[in-house]
This record gives structure tokens, C-alpha cells and sequence, in this order.
């Protein structure tokens, strides 16, 4: 063989081993967008035809306001031809989230019907967005104008938005389209689905679903009402001739029996059951438990050094006290006609639940956490039986992590992320708060969704990016959907359980350089 | 006849009738000693074989004895000849002695031996007064006094540096592991830092072998020498690919570095200080037989450092010991080494301290056994890393290990055959200042035993009268924690010569490693195992060698290698995280290019190489991506040169390489878009001057050196500017040397 022919058939080698760099396995899925550009905006709620619909969202133009983006929805069907796109709105902002939270690009704001809320220019008047809502299937348009804030009810049936929190004026947005403006409305809130609101002239206003404004009380100021909807209570404030002084009274919500407060009451709280008021005495360094109903009362002092934070355990009439130094940390736990109970220990509140907020208790208030460490060094959470508060309290996250949102799960673990260096790199435990228990389900990244039976993470995250997974709960088997390039995803909202097995995931896809597997997924959960 | 740094001195013994030597003779390098004079014997006093026509009386004649020494080493030189007049009269022995008989009277004595100049002195022989002389030869001016070089020796490809080459190579600040950067297929990825990437690999998928003992560390901090002193080097083969069996664990090459036996005939000894450093090696006869050379080097860059901030304290220091000594048919040899560094870049800071230290003792035996030989040895080891990670929080790795090797060779008539076993058995027990990941594979902050055995055949067979095939076979076994694998692996070199200056050279085969860190790191060893598995690499290389050019011997070779590599899973990670299991990741890679080498051997007035590397080097990066390796340099050429003039050798290198890739940043909306950018091309130039003096008792080395003369200026990195274009992030450094060594 001559040299030409050599070099010839070396040149075919070389050229076959090239062209055999293995471009590793696509992520799992349809691919449904092939760039670098196209975000995840979700999925919309499926409503029974057979289409998934995925919102997508693109970058403005250069001549656009680059703090918006184009709004796209893609139709899917199971046939699996191409998706079909179509431009829902062009220059939009994003309100808020949709479930998903760390770690997503973006997702919008869902109300229950799946429409859209979304954010279509700025109002230089008044400094506040001006919102509309989309219908991604039908592509229908309600335009909501200037809002400063806006929220929906518990079930996202309803939607208020406060045109100005200052000045008043605010619409309610029924599930049935219906369109209640409001007026003069300057405070707001849903208890339950019920609407309640206090117009200019100090009337107190509620509007049940489906319902018309009624008058509940008039020359209210402001009302507060009890943590649990089912408690039915509220407590109105009203001015007095003393401009510093206001007097209370209870509401009944459903029988609409408004009570004097006991008059001698300068400041209290109810609990979350709306059954029993907690009033202090600063001077005196006391507090007393009274009975709303009968008025009895059950006076205590309170902790050495206590500042006078508690806590009501959720379901129980029950509060917790903090009190002690810094070295020697005390709580106190309190029930009405029964003595304290005083341990020696830190409550840690900073545990957040997307549920309830920052709280010492799991949202039914069955266990509690608490602190180990020094309060200026980095806290070791732990978690006990809030029934038996002295009993045996177990580490939540490793020594030196910080805890960051916590979730329940339904066979009653804690599902917690241990945050290190980088909150997007949190390590994922599932803890049994019974017995101490620990599992990892997953390294360095965040919780997307937590379902019944699935989660739903981004882990593993390298700027931004890391591996789209999907973890069995009841045996922390892993399924990596889409390795190392996940930037963002979203789940078709589904019933109770936000990440069920066979619901739709959408994700884009980016690799660290230009690659034929950029882009737009669509997947299931396994 | 060979003799490194050779010198040479003639002692003369003069029999009955002395020559006294004259001044001319003193300052060619005679001596008259003290010593035994032997008696005329040989003269007879009349009568021969034939009485009836006796013959003319012979001329008397004495007995000249001495001793011929290189000069400056006292080395004997054997095989010198000696002419009396015009007559040759006799050569020294294997001990540089000699004892010849020259006729009386005044004769001019010549001494000549291959290598050095010849010397001429004037001898009264028969004077009462002549006393044995010693006579000290200089070597030859403008030439090596031995013959070494860049030459292929092994059966599977490599390049062989000995001698000059490992120490005065321009550029390589007298280190003989940085020679290996002008050999074809070395990438140096961030000159000049000493960091190699050969055939496209990562740097960590090289081996460091010093007497088949892995070396953990190359060199020490920052631009500071190799951890060998470079005396202590016989010669180091670098086999960019194809490396032989008796070795492994290592995805793309090998560099196996021997030792220098030390000498057996009497003390020696060398010191040199450089700018930087001071070092010394001193080798003795051990009573009996056999030798012990010790040798060390101290930094006292921390005082030179802390003159500028005392806020930094910058330390390093190494050793060395060979000691070999025969007991019976056994040849023993023992072997230590270590190396210690310390960088702490602030002192009010601990957390970035780097401590890096490791030591190795082995003891090696071979012995002949049913008609072949056996060699056996054992190495010890302990390991200490502190060292912060990617500017992350530091990891601490306490480890010991201990390497045992064992092989059988044997030679037929049709080949040569080795069977053998080698294993490395570590246990490694960091101490984290950071946290674990829970219940994770991930096991480099965890507390490991690794237990890594392999088993080979090889056999080197004389197919036909041109064609050598080497077929090999070895079977790893890896295990790490709760990891395990296990590999055989298949390798071939074939040799054919074409002409009896022509040679067609083949190599392919499999090789595997552990997982490891791009760059290596002592104590960051034997991990990742259950979690990423083996890295693995075919290889391939054809090439052809032929000295049929003049005095050029010029070698062209053509590769392909297949990889299997771990990588950092983002090599621009904006949080490193050492102990997460997405620290690495596994990444297909291939290599394929073309590498020249033209060289003229040593044995020259004018040597040097010229070296030259085509490759093209592309990785998956996950995801549907492939690119450039980070290490990816198209053209690497680089051009060393020597002169020698007498006693001084001018030398020069030029490289240039094409810029590698370099990855450039821009994000929008929070999503990155990442793309390559090539850095610019480089170049240099460094130069050299040694000077060597010569005494009749030592020999003083001077060198002066600059590396990158050219004031090149290196672009280390490249971003988007603002408002378009490309901004570059560069650094011009220039490294001046200066040393003298004195040997002994």
C-alpha cells in the first residue's frame, strides 16, 4: 500500500472517530422548540380536550421593553405532530408564580380556569402594573388595567385587584366573569372565598361567591380576622372620641352577631380558632387566656425575659412562649386553665412553610422545631412532637446547612431543603418527625413540586442548570428526565396532586454550548 | 566507551629511569605521586635464542605505569591508548591503570581515548627520578563526552531524553519533567505553569512513573522545580500513547522516569544554587559493594517572598535516596523520595493554605530465576494535601499506600516474555471543613480504602526477520470504597522495518483509570468509582522513523484515541462544590492529529529537535454538545537548539502554539449562553548559556537562562467587551535563571 493510500485511509479513520463523538441520549421527551431562547411559561390546566397546552415565553426584541417577554401557546396533541403556536400577548410581564418556585425561569399566574395573569405595561401615573387576563386556549383577552395589588381567593375562583391601596377602588373578578366593582374599597381580604372589604365611609362589606355586596357593619376601620376560616370570627376596630384609643368588637361571619370586646382589653389576639383572646400586661409582665364566649380568664406570668413573642400551636388551644437569654434559651407552653410548662430550649421560627408561613409548628401543629445552636451561629433545626415537647427532638438538616422551605408530605414526613453555600444547591431530606428518621432524596438544587407521591426537583445545578428529576417518595428512586441542562420546568396542574404520575412536564433544555437537544420538552411524570 | 561529564587524568608510574615531567607536561594535567617503582626487568644483559649470531644488544627499556583520569571527576577512564613517540605501547585497563614498556631515554607520550582531547606529555624514562604521574584528560571541545539523546528505545513508541537533555533544555529551567513539553503531542494548557495535556487528554490522565513508583506530584508550587532533583534522573521515557503493560492505570500516557545508579568507585559529590533554590547529591560505595546517593533541595523562595510581603510565606523542599548493593544473585535497590510544599498566599487567612507533601520508600530486588529473571518490589507511601479546591473550603486528605510489584522476564529464541503483577493498595481518610451530601455515591470527602490489582502478560515476538510484534494483555482490577470494576485490556505494537534505517511503527490498545480530577492532586486519588465507573481509552498511532537523512533522525506519527474521561461537569462553575457528586462527570472525547520529530542527536556540534503537533481534539459536553477540548491546540511547534563552542553551549528553544479554546460568558434573562472563543496564538523564545570549567579535582556548571526572552505576553482569557468586540486577560512573564553547580 503507497503512502497516498495510507494517508488516505488514516484521513478515513480520523475523520469516522470525529464524527463519532458521542452526543449522548436527548433528554426524555418530545422535543416541541429547537433554540436558546424560547423559556418555559407552564403548562395550562388541561381542560378535557386532549390538548396540552405549554406557554411559552420568548425574549422581546430589541426595540421592546426587554423587561418583557412574548407570551406563546403551543398545542400538543397525542397524535404527535408538531405543536401548533400561537401569540397570546407580545410584550408581557410575568405576576408572580404558578406553583413553581425556585429555580424556574419563569411561570405566570394561574387562576383557576387556567387563565393567565399577566402584567402588559406600566402605568406612569401611578407606578403600578397594569394587568390583564389571557385565556391560553381560547385566546380571549380580559384587560384589568392599573393594579397595585391583586390576589386571588383560596380556591383561585376569584380575583381582586386593588386599583390603589391608598386611595381605594378595586374590582372583584367572579369565576363566572362576572365583574363587581367596588369603589371606594380600601381594605380587602378574602376569608375563605368570602370577600370582605371596608369602603372610604367605613362600611364593612362582604360578597359571597356568586353573591352581591352586603353590609355587614358600618363605621369600622379596619378588621382582623381569626387565622382559620372555620373559626367564623373577626374582630372590627372602631374609632373612639380618643383618637389613640379604638374599641373592638367580635363579628360572627356566620351569624353576623357582632360582641363587645371586653372593655378593660387594651391589646389582644385571638386565637386561631377564634376561641379565646390572649391580652398582655407589659407593665405587669403578664398575659391572660379569656374565654370569648363566657369571658372566663386565666392570668399567668410571662417567661423570665420574655419580649412577649408566642406562638398558637395550630389546632390546639394552646400558646408558646419564648423567654430566657441567649445562653439559656426557655419556652413556656401554656394552656388555658392548666399551668405552664417550661423548657429549656430555642424555638426556631424561621422555618418556612409555603403553606402557613414562617412558623415554630408544622402546619397542624404536631411538631415543633427548635434550635440547638447559639443564636449568631449557624442554627442546628431540629424537630419534636409538640405533644410531648420534652421528649425526643431530632435533627432536621445536618449541623451547619440552613433550613429553608419546608414542605409536608402525605405519609407525614418533612421534606426539607438544606441550604449550604448557595440556596440553589440545597440538599433534599425527607425526615420522619416521629422517629428522627432521614432520607436524601437529592443533592445541590431545589424543590420544583411536591406531590402526593412524586417530587419533582432540579438538582445538581450548575448556573442555573441541573438535572430535571423526578423522586419516588415512598423509595427516593431517582428518574432523571433531562440530565445536567434544565433551566426551567413546569407541571400541568392536575387535582390535589401537583406532580402526578403521568401529568405533563415541560422544561427547557440548555446546553452548555449550541447543541441539537436546545430547546422546548415536553415529557410525563413517570 | 561512555563516561557522563567526563574528564580525564592520567597517573603514569614510571619504572627503572624516571622522566621527570616537565612544565608543560604539569599543565597538560601530569602529577608526579608518590608510588611503586617497578624495577627494569625486561632489558636483558646479553645472550639471546640465537648465540652463534648474537644479535645487536636491545635498548633497555623502563616500565611506565599509571592511571588516566577524567578531568574534574577523577573517573578512570579505560581503553585510553598510549603512544610512546610513534609507537603504541600499551592502554589503560578497566581501572584507567596501565603498566607499559617504552624504551629509555627522553619520548614524548600521547594519551588518547575517545571523547577527550589528547594529551601530550614528555617522560624521561628510566630517570631514577621520574614518580608515577597522574594525568587527567579534558574532554573534547565541542563534543559530547557521551552519547545521549531524543531517541525511540522501546518497542512501543516513545521518545527517550537522558543526560543534557533533561537538564539543559532551553525553557525548562534545568527540570527534566518540563523537557517533555517540546515532545510531540504535549499541550502545555497555561504556560507556565507545568501542566501537560498529552494526545488531547486531560492533564490528570498522564502518569508520573519514577522507577515504576508513581510520583503523586511533578513539581512543586507555582513555577517552582520538579519534586526530583535533576541529577537524580538516568533518563526519562515519554510515551504519549501505547504505554506498556507493566504499566497502567492511566487513560492516555506515561511518563517513566529511572533513576541514575550511583556510582560505585568512590565518593561524589554535587551542589548547586540557583536563584531560587540550593540543592545537593552526594553518592558513596557502600562497604562490600554497591552505592547510596542522597540528594535534596531547599527553596529559600520564602524569605526571598517574605523581603517583598511578609504576609506570604511560600516554602518547598524534596529528597532523594537510591541505594543499591547486591547480596549473593540478588540485586537490591532501595528508592526514597519526597517532597513537602507549603503556600500560604495570607497568613491572616489559614483557610488558603495549601499544603502539599507526600514521601515514597520502595524496595525493588531482581534475581535470576529458571533461566530468566524476577523482579520484585514494594513502595510505601503516605500523602498530605490541604488545599482549597476551586477556591472552595479546603479539603485535607491524609493517605498511605503501598504498591507492590512483581514480574518475570524471560528470553527465547523467538521472543521475549514478562508476565507480571503490580497493585496499589491506599486508604484515604479526608478531613472535611465543609458537609457531605446525603447518602451519596460521591466518596472524595468520604474515608476510603481503594484496593487497585492488575495482572499482564506481554511478549516482544520475532515474527519475521523484520517484524517485531509486542501483543499484550492486562486485566485491572479496581476497587474503591463500595465501588468496583474490572477491565482487560488488549494491547498490540508492531515493528517493521522497512530498510535497515526505516521503521513502520503500530500501537493500539485499551486503557482504563479511576475516576480523577483534571489536574492531579496528591491525596485526590481512588474515588468515584461506584458513581462514575472507569475512565477508558482505545488508542491507535501508526508511525514511520528512518535515520536515512543525513544525521537526522526524523519520526512521523499519526493518532487516534478514543476517550472516556472525567471532567469537571462545568468547568466554569460559579459555586465549586469538591464534595457534591456533580463535581465530575464522565465525557466522551476524541483525539486524533499528527505529530513530527526531526532531531539531531547530541553527539553533534549543532543538536536539537524540532517537534511539531497537528491534533484535533473534540469532547462531548453533555447535552448534544460537542466542542473543543479546553486543552485543544491545533499547532504546537517547538524548535530546541544547542550549540556547543569548547566549553560553552549556547541553546535556544522557540514554541509557538495556536490559542485553546476558551469559553466565553453572556447571560440574558438569566439563561447563559456559552460559546468558544480561541485564545490568541502564542510564542517564545527562551535561551541558554552553560559554561562548563574544568579543574583537575571538580567541574563548576555555569548557566545563565531566560525563558521567554521574546517578552511574549500569554492570554490566559477572553470575554465579550463592552460594547462589542473581544477583551483579553493576559500576563507577560519572564523567567530568569541563574545556577552554578560544582561536582566533586
Amino acid at each position: 500500500m503507497g503512502a497516498r493510500q495510507t494517508t488516505f485511509g488514516l484521513a478515513c479513520v480520523a475523520a469516522c472517530a470525529a464524527a463519532c463523538v458521542p452526543r449522548g441520549d436527548p433528554p426524555a421527551g418530545r422535543h416541541l422548540v429547537a433554540d436558546r431562547v424560547t423559556m418555559v411559561g407552564g403548562v395550562a390546566r388541561p381542560n378535557g380536550d386532549g390538548t396540552t397546552r405549554v406557554l411559552l415565553l420568548r425574549p422581546p426584541t430589541a426595540q421592546q421593553n426587554q423587561q418583557y417577554f412574548d407570551l406563546y401557546v403551543a398545542s400538543v396533541d397525542a397524535t404527535g405532530a408538531g405543536p401548533v403556536e400561537r401569540l397570546l400577548a407580545a410584550s408581557v410581564g410575568i405576576q408572580g408564580d404558578f406553583g413553581c418556585t425556585y429555580g424556574l425561569t419563569a411561570c405566570v399566574f394561574m387562576d383557576a380556569r387556567g387563565r393567565l395573569l399577566v402584567t402588559t405595561g406600566y402605568d406612569q401615573d401611578q407606578f403600578v402594573p397594569i394587568l390583564a387576563r389571557i385565556d391560553p386556549v381560547t385566546g380571549d383577552r380580559q384587560d384589568i388595567g392599573a393594579t397595585a395589588y391583586s390576589f386571588f381567593s383560596p380556591s383561585r375562583e376569584r380575583l381582586l385587584a386593588m386599583a390603589d391601596a391608598g386611595r381605594g377602588g378595586a374590582t372583584l373578578y367572579e369565576n363566572d366573569d362576572r365583574v363587581l366593582v367596588l369603589g371606594d374599597a380600601t381594605i380587602a381580604q378574602f376569608y375563605g372565598e368570602d370577600l370582605y372589604y371596608v369602603t372610604a365611609h367605613g362600611d364593612l362589606r362582604r360578597i359571597v361567591p356568586g353573591g352581591a355586596p352586603e353590609l355587614l357593619a358600618t363605621g369600622v376601620t379596619s378588621f382582623l380576622t381569626a387565622m382559620l376560616p372555620d373559626a367564623g370570627v373577626m374582630v372590627l376596630t372602631r374609632p373612639t372620641t380618643d383618637p389613640r384609643v379604638s374599641s373592638a368588637s367580635f363579628l360572627d361571619t356566620v351569624t353576623l352577631q357582632e360582641t363587645a370586646a371586653p372593655a378593660d382589653l387594651s391589646r389582644f389576639d385571638l386565637s386561631p380558632d377564634g376561641r379565646w383572646l390572649l391580652a398582655f400586661d407589659v407593665a405587669a409582665r403578664s398575659a391572660t387566656f379569656i374565654e370569648r364566649a363566657t369571658g372566663v380568664r386565666d392570668s399567668f406570668d410571662l417567661p423570665e425575659e420574655s419580649a412577649g413573642q408566642y406562638e398558637w400551636r395550630p389546632g390546639h388551644d394552646e400558646a408558646w412562649f419564648g423567654g430566657g437569654s441567649y445562653s439559656d434559651p426557655t419556652i413556656s407552653i401554656k394552656k388555658p386553665g392548666a399551668p405552664p410548662i417550661v423548657i429549656r430550649a430555642l424555638p426556631y421560627g424561621g422555618t418556612n412553610s409555603l403553606v402557613n408561613g414562617s412558623s415554630m409548628f408544622t402546619t397542624d401543629g404536631a411538631y415543633w422545631f427548635s434550635s440547638t445552636a447559639s443564636p449568631d451561629t449557624v442554627p442546628i433545626v431540629q424537630v419534636g412532637s409538640a405533644d410531648d415537647p420534652m421528649g425526643a427532638r431530632f435533627n432536621l438538616i445536618p449541623a451547619g446547612a440552613y433550613l429553608g422551605t419546608y414542605w409536608r408530605l402525605a405519609d407525614g414526613r418533612i421534606l426539607t431543603m438544606a441550604q449550604r453555600q448557595n440556596w440553589k444547591r440545597s440538599d433534599v431530606y425527607a425526615v420522619d418527625p416521629a422517629t428522627g428518621a432521614s432520607s436524601g432524596l437529592g443533592e445541590a438544587g431545589l424543590v420544583l413540586a411536591v406531590g402526593q407521591t412524586r417530587v419533582l426537583a432540579q438538582l445538581h445545578i450548575n448556573d442555573d442548570r441541573g438535572d430535571l428529576t423526578v423522586v419516588d417518595l415512598a423509595d427516593g428512586h431517582a428518574t432523571v428526565l433531562a440530565p445536567e441542562f434544565t433551566l426551567g420546568a413546569a407541571v400541568e396542574p392536575q387535582g390535589a396532586d401537583n406532580v402526578a404520575p403521568g401529568a405533563h412536564v415541560v422544561y427547557q433544555f440548555q446546553a452548555r454550548f449550541e447543541s441539537p437537544y436546545d430547546g422546548i420538552w415536553l415529557t410525563t411524570v413517570p | 566507551m561512555i563516561v557522563p561529564g567526563a574528564l580525564l587524568a592520567v597517573t603514569l608510574l614510571v619504572g627503572a629511569g624516571v622522566a621527570q615531567a616537565d612544565a608543560d607536561a604539569r599543565d597538560a594535567g601530569v602529577d608526579s605521586r608518590d608510588g611503586p617503582i617497578t624495577p627494569d626487568a625486561g632489558a636483558p644483559d646479553g645472550g639471546g635464542p640465537d648465540a652463534l649470531a648474537p644479535a645487536p644488544p636491545a635498548p633497555p627499556v623502563g616500565h611506565v605505569v599509571g592511571r588516566i583520569l577524567a578531568k574534574g571527576t577523577r573517573a578512570p577512564v579505560a581503553g585510553a591508548s598510549l603512544t610512546a613517540d610513534v609507537n603504541e605501547v600499551g592502554a589503560t585497563d578497566a581501572h584507567g591503570d596501565f603498566d607499559v614498556a617504552i624504551p629509555c631515554g627522553h619520548r614524548r607520550l600521547t594519551v588518547q581515548a575517545p571523547g577527550f582531547d589528547r594529551l601530550t606529555t614528555e617522560v624521561d624514562v628510566c630517570d631514577d627520578a621520574l614518580k608515577p604521574l597522574t594525568l587527567r584528560l579534558a574532554p573534547s571541545s565541542g563534543r559530547p563526552s557521551f552519547e545521549t539523546v531524543v531517541r525511540t528505545k522501546a518497542i512501543q513508541p516513545a521518545v527517550r531524553l537522558t543526560q543534557e537533555e533533561l537538564t539543559q533544555t532551553p525553557g525548562t529551567l534545568g527540570d527534566p519533567l518540563r523537557a517533555i513539553e517540546t515532545l510531540p503531542g504535549v499541550a502545555t494548557v497555561a504556560w507556565p505553569a507545568p501542566i501537560y495535556a498529552v494526545r488531547g487528554s486531560n492533564p490528570g490522565n498522564t502518569g508520573f512513573f519514577l522507577d515504576t513508583v508513581r510520583v503523586p506530584a511533578l513539581f512543586h508550587f507555582a513555577l517552582g522545580p520538579s519534586v526530583i532533583h535533576p541529577y537524580f534522573f538516568d533518563s526519562i521515557e515519554f510515551f504519549p500513547g501505547g504505554y506498556p503493560a507493566r504499566f497502567g492505570r492511566y487513560a492516555a500516557g506515561i511518563v517513566a522516569a529511572d533513576t541514575r545508579a550511583p556510582a560505585t568507585d568512590r565518593v561524589h559529590a554535587s551542589v548547586d544554587v540557583r536563584l531560587y533554590d540550593a540543592g545537593a547529591l552526594v553518592s558513596a560505595p557502600l562497604p562490600g559493594n554497591g552505592a547510596v546517593v542522597v540528594a535534596g533541595r531547599y527553596s529559600y523562595t520564602a524569605a526571598l517572598v517574605s523581603l517583598l510581603d511578609d504576609n506570604v510565606r511560600v516554602e518547598y523542599w524534596d529528597y532523594q535516596l537510591r541505594a543499591d548493593r547486591r547480596v549473593g544473585p540478588v540485586q537490591l535497590t532501595l528508592l526514597a523520595f519526597g517532597s513537602k510544599d507549603v503556600l500560604i498566599p495570607n497568613q491572616s487567612n489559614p483557610a488558603d493554605e495549601i499544603d502539599l507533601g507526600f514521601h515514597r520508600v520502595s524496595l525493588r530486588a531482581i534475581a535470576p530465576f529458571a533461566g530468566g529473571r524476577v523482579q520484585g518490589s514494594v513502595a510505601f507511601g503516605t500523602d498530605h494535601t490541604r488545599a482549597p479546591i476551586l477556591d472552595a473550603y479546603p479539603i485535607i486528605v491524609d493517605a498511605i499506600s503501598a504498591a507492590p510489584r512483581l514480574a518475570y522476564l524471560r528470553s527465547f529464541a523467538a521472543a521475549d516474555v514478562a508476565v507480571g503483577f503490580d497493585g496499589e493498595l491506599g486508604r484515604y481518610e479526608p478531613v472535611l471543613i465543609g458537609m457531605l451530601h446525603p447518602d451519596s455515591a460521591w466518596d472524595l470527602g468520604k474515608r476510603r480504602d481503594a484496593a487497585l490489582l492488575a495482572g499482564y502478560a506481554s511478549a516482544t515476538v520475532r515474527a519475521l526477520p523484520r517484524v517485531l510484534l509486542t501483543p499484550e494483555l492486562r486485566f485491572d482490577s479496581y476497587s474503591v470504597g463500595a465501588g468496583y470494576a474490572q477491565d482487560l485490556a488488549p494491547r498490540l505494537t508492531a515493528r517493521v522495518a522497512l530498510r535497515d534505517d526505516t521503521t513502520i511503527r503500530a500501537a493500539g490498545g485499551r486503557f482504563t483509570q479511576l475516576p480523577s480530577l483534571p489536574l492531579q492532586i496528591p491525596g485526590a486519588d481512588a474515588f468515584g468509582l461506584a458513581l462514575l465507573g472507569l475512565q477508558a481509552s482505545w488508542q491507535a498511532s501508526l508511525g514511520v522513523e528512518t535515520t536515512r537523512f543525513a544525521s537526522f533522525e526524523l519520526a512521523a506519527t499519526t493518532y487516534v484515541q478514543r476517550y472516556v474521561l472525567t471532567d469537571l461537569r462545568d468547568p466554569r462553575p460559579s459555586d465549586p462544590d469538591p464534595l457534591a457528586s456533580d463535581f465530575l462527570v464522565k465525557r466522551d472525547a476524541v483525539s486524533y492529529g499528527l505529530e513530527l520529530l526531526a532531531r539531531r542527536p547530541l553527539t553533534q556540534r549543532l543538536y536539537g529537535w524540532l517537534s511539531y503537533t497537528l491534533s484535533n481534539n473534540l469532547r462531548s459536553y453533555g447535552g448534544g454538545a460537542v466542542g473543543p477540548s479546553d486543552w485543544d491546540q491545533r499547532h504546537i511547534f517547538n524548535l530546541v537548539l544547542g550549540y556547543r563552542w569548547g566549553h560553552t553551549t549556547l541553546g535556544g528553544r522557540a514554541h509557538f502554539n495556536t490559542g485553546r479554546p476558551y469559553v466565553t460568558y453572556d447571560s440574558t434573562y438569566g439563561t447563559a449562553t456559552e460559546s468558544f472563543q480561541r485564545l490568541p496564538s502564542f510564542y517564545q523564545v527562551d535561551v541558554r548559556v552553560d559554561r562548563r570549567f574544568v579543574y583537575d579535582r571538580f567541574i563548576l556548571d555555569f548557566y545563565i537562562e531566560l525563558v521567554n526572552a521574546s517578552l511574549s505576553r500569554q492570554v490566559y482569557a477572553v470575554k465579550p467587551a463592552y460594547g462589542g468586540g473581544v477583551e483579553q486577560e493576559s500576563f507577560r512573564i519572564v523567567l530568569p535563571s541563574i545556577g552554578v553547580r560544582a561536582e566533586f
